[in-house]
């Protein structure tokens, strides 16, 4: 579904230059549960932004659905991310201004989805993550866990073939962290790839590949027996 | 303590240095608007405090009935001051003024156009002139002694010291300096000149030995009584009726007219309270405080506003210092502190600026206004306290909340926990709707002010050359003069404006009582053509004085003489009697109807008029119309016919246009003054916009982010943050919108004569404030719209 072929991403200060990545080769197939691991600072995020289109890499070739996308520009890479992708952040990342449901609803707005149409598969999506009580609260008035289901349910509810969770039991307690991760194997048993930043052994096991990262490089691929 | 406070608000005002100046420079703006229109204030309302004695001088008014309703409108005759201080003993002093306009000449030294005062010799003294050389008591007893302003002092002759010095007036009077006076635009048109009426030529010298019968009530003397004692005062006051009896029966059969006294201080403001409808400057005073205020409003909308938003991103340091061992009340005292010392920077700023635009203001406002903090430290003391308590109250409100927030929370969350900003938002509403009313109200003055002064009058002024009598009586214009200045090759026609009977006028068949009042007006044969009058139905004057028995009506005398229309008029018998029979009646007939035109001002309504000729010897006002051939030339011309003719009557000369526009300058000055203070708050309010701008971008990176991860692209973020910012202006309208209608329609109802609120004005005026709102907005939103969404991200 996507390659990756030798991609590196610069970031230059007017002092210094520092490789985030280098030379990166990684390659997901459709509903394959890809995890990442490596010390802070390794380049897993940046791996990340520029898998999720947010970023754009300084060299090499990303491939999404075939398609070359290093270097298309801006507006095309909107289109393609409300299409294809969905997010998870180790921080949740809800906007504070807005209740629950409003916040699952965001993703669903900006790929045009009519009124009625958002109301139900926001509700699905909340009852799917157990958090449909709750959808006239207010990000800063749950717990992180319940934060990190709306965040899923966010995430799933535009039902992309690619989600991107950068760490998303990092917050969490055991529980919440085990039902996180719950939800993100139902999502690959759906057909969805996924692509997992995480710190836990324990997490990084249940996917079907762990790679391993250091100083921008990748230093490793596990298989994961089934 | 205060300079760890003070190193602090500068430190803080060094992290964001462009919001940190924009904030300041905002303020300062304000405050300077405040300092102006305060000093604006206080001169309004201590106008005649220069004058030693304004608190015990007097002036008589004189007002009538016209069509039922009182109003002190006309010129006191004349000669009424001197005739009351004969009238009333225990009466202090008299001082009269007439004002003339002469060429000053002092060898090759030549400034024309001062107006000079002819003045009482005791004028100086009775009025309280503030001296700065000469005796008070005797510089003007001499007919050839002046007393001049020290400016003048100083451009003829380098220095105050100059008493003795002499110069010429208009190149005949030699003048000798006894006294130099301080600078007062209180003093008529600011006049640098005060000539000694003593002369037995003089104006004043030549009133008094005049009948009062032949004195006339328009006359260009201002005159003031000085009474000391309470008991004169009321004396006065009781007897007034008995006095205008006695000596003005001639006015007030004609006109109904009745005296006034009125107190010098109350006439400037509250004119209005003794039955002068020409005095409006309380509420032109209230307007230019209202419009300093709300622009000190916007200023300070602002500076909180932005103050909050600046606070908000302390909530780190302050979560700190309250980790460390502050409490909540040295963290406001601090926040305070740093905010008092701001106001006071901004105050300083302030200062310099109100210093920098105070001559063209004073310019602008008619007013001389002057600041001398080192001789005031009473001033500087009210600026001070001024800055202290508004540093105070600006800052109270982002202390609070910022002193609020608990440090656990603050640190987590790197800033103040807050709502949804609909404080702020309301604050900049406000602003705009302010700014959205005034500048409908200054283009709606503006209108007024050029409608009243181009087009209602109906006549064209341009390059009609007024020569006017000073009512020295018949016979002023003796027809050598009138051949003289009709013979000039610059000179296409004469007109001119008479005196006369006060005819009463009805129909054969119409009875007197009841009618309404008709007014005689006398005029010469040439006169509807002079001023570019057309007949709307028959024909005007011809030339030849054979017109005797013949009128022409204006369009309301039309309706009031209650015919159908201007042709039905025409050819109808109208009747002119004397009410007690003491001259025969006469038997007119219509030959003319002109379209009404404005003699007065417009403040009131045109009057029915009828236009009768008169012959040369009733001449009170000529109205010369000039080619356009050599103006300056043809302008000296006729002065100097008035001189070889006229021997020593003094005419008052001047362009129409000038005189006509010149009562209306008021109304001009408010326009552009409201104008420019409006031009000021958008300014202001734009300034806080383009900082606001930045800090909501700021606080809404990370949503920005989210949205962008989300799937929107970057111009449904610039959209959606153009919205949140320019929302308030546009809701502004729903505010500013009826405020500014209803008040300028209720402002235009004031004049017999307006022009209307066009409803494209107030769109337009909205669209004016949007499009800078959007200038100031739209740098921001881009920039933070079209950046990587991982970089909004990173932010967090």
């Amino acid at each position: 579904m996507l390659q990756l072929t030798g991609v590196s991403k610069l970031y230059r200060t007017s002092e210094i230059e520092t490789g985030a990545l280098r030379e990166v080769s990684l390659s997901v197939g459709a509903g394959e549960f890809v995890a990442v691991m490596g010390p802070s600072g390794c380049g897993k995020s940046t791996l990340l932004n520029i898998l999720g289109l947010l970023d754009s890499p300084s060299a090499g070739s990303y491939r999404l659905f075939g398609e070359e996308v290093a270097s298309l520009p801006e507006q095309a890479l909107t289109q393609l991310r409300r299409q294809a992708v969905g997010f998870v952040f180790q921080s949740f990342n809800l906007i504070d201004d807005l209740s629950v449901a409003d916040n699952v609803e965001v993703a669903l707005i900006y790929r045009g989805v009519s009124a009625g149409e958002r109301r139900k598969r926001v509700a699905e999506a909340l009852e799917q993550v157990g958090m449909g009580h709750r959808a006239k609260h207010r990000p800063g008035q749950l717990s992180g866990g319940q934060q990190q289901r709306v965040a899923i349910a966010r995430a799933l509810v535009a039902r992309p073939k690619l989600i991107l969770a950068d760490e998303p039991t990092g917050n969490l307690d055991t529980g919440n962290g085990a039902a996180v991760m719950g939800m993100l194997l139902d999502a690959v048993a759906g057909g969805t790839a996924v692509v997992m930043v995480t710190h836990s052994e324990g997490h990084a096991s249940m996917a079907a590949r762990v790679v391993r990262m250091l100083d921008g490089r990748m230093v490793g691929e596990t298989r994961v027996a089934a | 303590m205060p300079g760890f406070y003070l190193k602090a608000a500068w430190r803080n005002a060094l992290r964001t240095p462009l919001h940190s100046a924009l904030n300041l420079l905002g303020l300062s703006l304000g405050l300077a608007t405040f300092i102006l229109v305060a000093l604006f204030t206080h001169e309004e309302t201590n106008y005649y405090a220069h004058f030693a004695n304004h608190a015990d001088l007097y002036m008589i008014r004189m007002g009538s009935e016209i069509y039922g309703s009182k109003a002190v409108t006309t010129p006191e005759p004349a000669d009424s001051v001197a005739q009351l201080k004969l009238d009333f003993p225990g009466i202090d002093g008299i001082a009269r003024a007439a004002d003339t306009q002469e060429e000053v000449v002092n060898g090759e030294q030549v400034i024309s156009n001062q107006t000079v005062l002819i003045v009482d010799p005791s004028y100086i003294d009775v009025v309280g002139v503030p001296l700065l050389r000469g005796d008070p008591h005797s510089a003007l007893s001499a007919p050839d002694s002046v007393a001049i302003s020290e400016t003048l002092a100083r451009e003829l002759f380098g220095t105050l010291d100059c008493l003795g010095r002499t110069f010429s007036l208009s190149d005949r009077e030699t003048v000798r300096v006894t006294a130099i006076y301080r600078e007062m635009v209180e003093v008529q048109d600011g006049a640098r000149i005060m000539l000694s009426g003593a002369g037995e030529n003089s104006v004043l010298s030549r009133m008094d030995k005049q009948d009062s019968a032949h004195v006339l009530p328009f006359t260009y003397i201002a005159s003031y009584l000085l009474i000391r004692s309470p008991d004169v005062r009321a004396r006065i006051e009781a007897g007034l009726a008995d006095f205008a009896h006695r000596h003005y029966q001639f006015y007030i059969d004609g006109m109904k007219a009745y005296f006034v006294l009125m107190p010098l201080d109350a006439w400037r403001l509250q004119g209005k309270k003794y039955g002068d409808i020409d005095a409006h400057p309380l509420i032109r005073l209230l307007a230019v405080d209202a419009v300093g205020l709300l622009v000190l409003a916007v200023a300070t909308l602002n500076y909180i506003n932005l103050a909050t938003a600046l606070a908000g991103r302390r909530g780190v340091e302050m979560g700190v210092r309250k980790a460390i061992g502050a409490s909540r009340r040295q963290i406001i005292l601090h926040l305070l502190a740093e905010s008092v010392a701001l106001t006071c920077v901004a105050t300083l700023l302030a200062i310099a600026l109100a210093e920098l635009v105070l001559p063209v203001f004073s310019t602008l406002m008619f007013v001389h206004l002057s600041v001398d903090y080192l001789h005031q430290p009473g001033l500087l003391l009210a600026l001070a306290g001024f800055a202290v308590v508004f540093g105070l109250l600006a800052g109270a409100y982002p202390a609070l909340v910022l002193s609020a927030g608990r440090p656990a929370e603050s640190l987590r969350l790197g800033r103040q926990a807050e709502g949804r900003g609909l404080l702020r938002q309301a604050m900049v509403l406000l602003q705009y709707a302010v700014s959205i009313a005034m500048i409908v109200g200054a283009v709606v003055i503006y209108r007024q002010y050029h409608y009243a002064a181009n087009d209602i009058d109906g006549v064209d002024n341009n390059l009609v050359y007024q020569v006017d009598d000073y009512g020295a009586g018949p016979n002023v214009f003796p027809a050598r003069l009138l051949d003289l200045i009709g013979a000039l090759p610059g000179v296409a026609m004469v007109g001119a404006l008479g005196t006369g009977d006060d005819w009463y006028f009805h129909r054969p068949d119409q009875v007197i009582a009841g009618s309404a009042k008709i007014m005689n007006t006398p005029v010469g044969s040439r006169f509807f053509e002079a001023w570019g009058l057309k007949p709307q139905a028959g024909r005007l004057f011809d030339g030849d004085h054979t017109d005797t028995d013949m009128i022409v009506l204006n369009q309301s005398a039309v309706g009031a003489f209650g015919f159908a229309s201007a042709e039905a008029a025409l050819g109808q018998e109208i009747v002119a009697e004397m009410p007690d029979g003491s001259k025969p009646t006469r038997r007119l007939t219509v030959v003319g109807i002109v379209p009404d035109f404005m003699v007065e001002t417009i403040y009131g309504r045109i009057p029915p008029r009828v236009f009768i000729v008169t012959p040369p010897s009733d001449y009170s006002l000529l109205m010369v119309k000039l080619t356009g051939r050599d103006v300056p030339g043809t302008v000296a011309a006729i002065k100097r016919a008035e001189r070889e003719v006229s021997g020593h009557v003094v005419y008052h000369d001047g362009f129409m246009d000038a005189l006509l526009n010149s009562r209306y300058l008021d109304m001009l000055r408010d326009a552009e003054s409201i104008g420019g203070f409006s031009l000021l708050s958008i300014f202001v309010a734009a300034l806080g916009l383009f900082s606001l701008a930045e800090f909501m971008a700021q606080r809404r990176t990370k949503e920005i982010g989210i949205r962008k991860a989300m799937g929107a692209s970057s111009a449904q973020i610039a959209a959606l943050l153009s919205r949140d910012l320019l929302m308030p202006a546009i809701v502004a309208n729903l505010i500013a919108w009826p405020l500014a209608y209803f008040g300028a329609t209720w402002w235009l109802s004031g004049f017999a004569y307006h022009t209307t609120v066009p409803l494209w004005l107030l769109p337009a005026a909205s669209v004016l404030v949007l499009l800078v709102a959007g200038l100031a907005v739209l740098l921001q939103v881009m920039r933070v719209a079209w950046a990587k969404p991982a970089t909004a991200l990173r932010y967090e």
